[in-house]
């Protein structure tokens, strides 16, 4: 691991999980259809210090490494896209742009990078951290944790589900009583695995007809989300947690990974 | 096919079945419900094939050593039960006695004491109560009321007949210390009541048959979840909950 002299780390006594990585190599690497965690960051950035630790933590607790790519490589540098290789960067991840259309990379910025795609992006801070130079305090700390455990998770095989086509097993049909409960109930051979039946409320009907055709629990998240407003991350654990009762009764087809 | 089975015209929750079967006990053990109808007046057909008898002998649990005639009925039931939504109609899962010409069903999961607590209220009450089954009844919505028969699935005391009376209730059993009664909610009910009942492997029927459970709670039946002891204070609770009052000697 790399000396790095980011006064975030000051007084941090865990081990380090960084390395460094030129852009050319974070280039090779998602050519290579390579899975691993790129943070872009550099030292003088009040707010990579503020979150450094916290990515060290999130890192340990996944036992990953972390490539740091350093976004200022020259002196007198005023953005991050001129960075020397930037281009080699905006070639291969969707970046944001400003006003202009021109591409930029606000930091700290982690990637985290499976099969050389981006599958979690987390930028910035947390949102109601106010002051960069005061410690994030345990609650922002442990939410800015999760964001980047919500990637980390993604880079493991537990993910791989969440892209993984599926469809309701058409053996199963929804029956909605007058009394307004609604249910999922087994018909023909099905019925031998599972002969009860399944409560749904407005949600659970949502994600039953999303379910009529192929989708994955990623793009019903992500069409959840987009209903209800809310962050997909927000649904994913509610979305899981119901396929999973689907999945003990049967009533999921699991299509071969794509 | 049919060639060598022999035909019986059987009435069950009222639906006319023509029924093949190979066995003459099978024929005994429906002659209490044997109908006076030809093969082209039934509703429905159901041949116990040997193959059919075969397969259920596979499934059976204590390595098929049953008699051709239990499995034959065995057989029978499953198809009844298949197609009995089609004529409004379901095979249940339960113990049913008949008050005063009034149907009441005990449901519940297996050991709940269904068949214990049925048995209370013949003692309790004597002679004004009666079995109608006492394992796998039938159910029939016929002019906007649920009807509660007999059928040849008797359980292992073999009790019940081939009665039918219009249903008052519907009672879950649970077994416990001290005994309370209470109406049922929907989601408990829609939690516990198609586990009591054979719902259709083809979708179309399963419908039906569910949408029939959702009718039985439309048309006056009470539901209500019984929590009781092995005593007669709790069948005389659960007359009380049913018929509002004991019966008046």
């Amino acid at each position: 691991m790399e000396t790095m002299n980011y006064s975030g780390l000051e007084g941090y006594e865990r081990p380090l999980r960084f390395t460094d990585i030129t852009p050319s190599e974070v280039a090779r690497r998602i050519d290579a259809g390579d899975t691993f965690v790129l943070f872009a960051s550099h030292e003088a950035c009040p707010w990579c210090n503020a979150v450094i630790s916290v990515l060290n933590d999130a890192a340990i607790e996944y036992d990953e490494i972390v490539f740091h790519m350093n976004t200022r490589t020259h002196p007198g540098q005023r953005r991050n896209s001129e960075m020397i290789g930037f281009e080699l960067i905006a070639d291969r991840i969707d970046l944001e742009t400003d006003g202009n259309g021109v591409k930029r990379l606000p930091v700290p910025n982690v990637f985290f990078i499976r099969g050389g795609k981006v599958v979690h992006n987390v930028v910035g801070a947390p949102d109601g951290a106010e002051d960069p130079r005061e410690p994030l305090g345990e609650d922002l700390a442990n939410r800015q944790k999760m964001l980047y455990g919500i990637g980390f998770g993604r880079l493991t095989r537990e993910d791989l589900k969440s892209e993984q086509g599926i469809r309701l097993n058409d053996e199963f049909i929804v029956f909605s009583a007058n009394d307004g409960e609604t249910m999922l109930v087994a018909t023909g051979g099905s019925r031998k695995a599972f002969s009860g039946l399944i409560s749904i409320n407005k949600t659970g009907e949502r994600i039953v007809e999303l379910l009529k055709n192929e989708t994955s629990e990623q793009r019903i998240a992500e069409a959840l989300a987009d209903e209800y407003e809310v962050d997909t991350e927000t649904v994913l654990a509610d979305v899981r947690a119901f396929l999973d009762t689907l999945r003990a009764a049967n009533a999921l087809e699991e299509a071969a990974k794509q | 096919m049919n060639g060598d089975m022999k035909y019986e015209p059987i009435l069950l929750a009222g639906v006319r079945f023509a029924v093949y079967a190979n066995s003459k006990k099978t024929a005994e053990r429906l002659a209490e419900f044997r109908g006076d109808f030809g093969p082209n007046d039934a509703q429905a057909a159901i041949t116990l094939t040997g193959k059919k008898v075969q397969r259920e002998r596979e499934l059976a649990e204590n390595g098929g050593f049953y008699a051709e005639h239990t499995l034959e009925l065995i057989v029978l039931h499953r198809e009844v039960a298949e197609l009995l939504p089609r004529f409004n109609a379901l095979a249940a899962h339960a113990s049913v006695i008949e008050m005063d010409g009034k149907g009441v069903i005990f449901l519940g999961e297996s050991g709940a004491g269904k068949s214990t607590h049925s048995r209370l209220w013949r003692e309790r009450f004597g002679e004004r109560v009666s079995m109608i089954n006492d394992d796998k009844p039938l159910l029939r919505l016929e002019n906007g009321r649920f009807w509660v028969c007999g059928s040849p699935w008797k359980g292992k005391h073999g009790l019940g007949n081939s009665s039918i009376a219009p249903l008052c209730a519907a009672v879950f059993i649970n077994k416990a210390k001290t005994d309370s009664v209470r109406a049922m909610s929907a989601y408990e009910y829609w939690r516990l009541m198609p586990a009591q009942v054979l719902i259709p492997n083809d979708a179309g029927r399963a419908l039906n048959a569910l949408s029939l459970l959702d009718k039985l709670k439309t048309t006056g039946v009470k539901v209500l979840s019984l929590n009781c002891t092995a005593e007669h204070s709790a069948a005389e609770l659960a007359c009380r909950a049913v018929f509002g009052e004991l019966p008046k000697d």
